[in-house]
């Protein structure tokens, strides 16, 4: 695969059905200068954002994430206070459902779909850290009021497993609703538009 | 990204890609190439298709069949509509702003 190759896949694929074969003659015609990869890495960014808006949502609530599990891990915040701008950021995944179903107009399953994969990274992430926090006394120390504040009699492994749940749970519910909102929406306003 | 090789006024790709067609239908590279000639401004292809994207999106061009791996672009009665109005909003501006510069 020739770097040519690369730059056409770097688009959506509903993008390159519609316009990859072109694109593809036109970089086969030109020299492949700095100018010119950044010029088509930079629109095959703008053509995901634009074309996918959950991956908007899906940057910004990962950065997010990224920012309070730092904050954590340095003891800058506590658990609860991380808990809470974690679920504070999960209102981007509201965005993405709604956002995915007035944009492109598709169904509830598509948009939860949408906002599922805008969480994938984030839930990453935490999970990460859960799971290394079996293994650090530190965080152990940190986590441990915050699920099992009248004990100090802990199975780690059981709250890994209820922590990782109780993740997917929520973020499944966040997306859905963000989904139900947006059909609402789209709803009131083809009503509106009556 | 729109690299110019000279300065002018008009640097938008859309604009300039639907002064292009307003002379006939034509590939993406054709565009290219003619709006470097008319313009002097080197589009880039990304540039380039993002902006035929959006203009195909608003149905201000429209592609006709392919031939071989490029697709002519043809511009639509709407196009023209919003390429007259651009035009014309130009010179008003540019009116106003000469106007502004003559009083500094």
């Amino acid at each position: 695969m020739t770097l040519r190759d690369l730059l056409v896949r770097a688009y959506p694929k509903s993008w390159r059905d519609e316009f990859g074969p072109e694109l593809a003659d036109i970089l086969a015609h030109r020299e492949l200068t700095p100018g010119v990869i950044a010029d088509v890495l930079a629109s095959s960014v703008r053509q995901h954002l634009r074309r996918d808006p959950w991956k908007i949502c899906a940057l910004v609530f990962a950065f997010w994430t990224a920012v309070v599990l730092i904050a954590l891990l340095q003891g800058l915040v506590t658990f609860n206070e991380f808990m809470r701008c974690y679920f504070a950021g999960q209102l981007f995944l509201v965005a993405a459902g709604a956002w995915t179903i007035l944009r492109k107009n598709s169904g509830i399953w598509k948009a939860t779909t949408a906002a599922v994969k805008a969480a994938l990274l984030p839930l990453a992430m935490c999970t990460g850290v859960l799971c290394l926090s079996i293994h650090r006394i530190a965080l152990q120390d940190r986590f441990l009021h915050y699920w099992a504040p009248s004990s100090r009699e802990i199975h780690w492994h059981t709250i890994y497993w209820k922590g990782v749940a109780l993740l997917i749970l929520e973020t499944l519910v966040f997306c859905l609703a963000g989904a139900s909102i947006g059909h609402l929406i789209g709803h009131f306003r083809r009503l509106g538009t009556r | 990204m729109a690299r110019k090789t000279m300065s002018g006024p008009a640097t938008d790709p859309e604009l300039l890609i639907l002064s292009s067609l307003a002379g006939g239908p034509k590939h993406g590279y054709a565009i290219m190439q003619d709006v470097a000639v008319f313009a002097g401004i080197e589009l880039g292809p990304g540039t380039l298709y993002t902006a035929i994207a959006r203009l195909i999106e608003e149905e201000w061009i429209e592609p006709l069949e392919a031939s071989g791996r490029q697709r002519p672009y043809r511009i639509t009665p709407s196009g023209l509509g919003r390429l007259h109005m651009q035009l014309e909003t130009m010179p008003r501006l540019a009116n106003f702003a000469l106007r502004r510069l003559r009083t500094l």
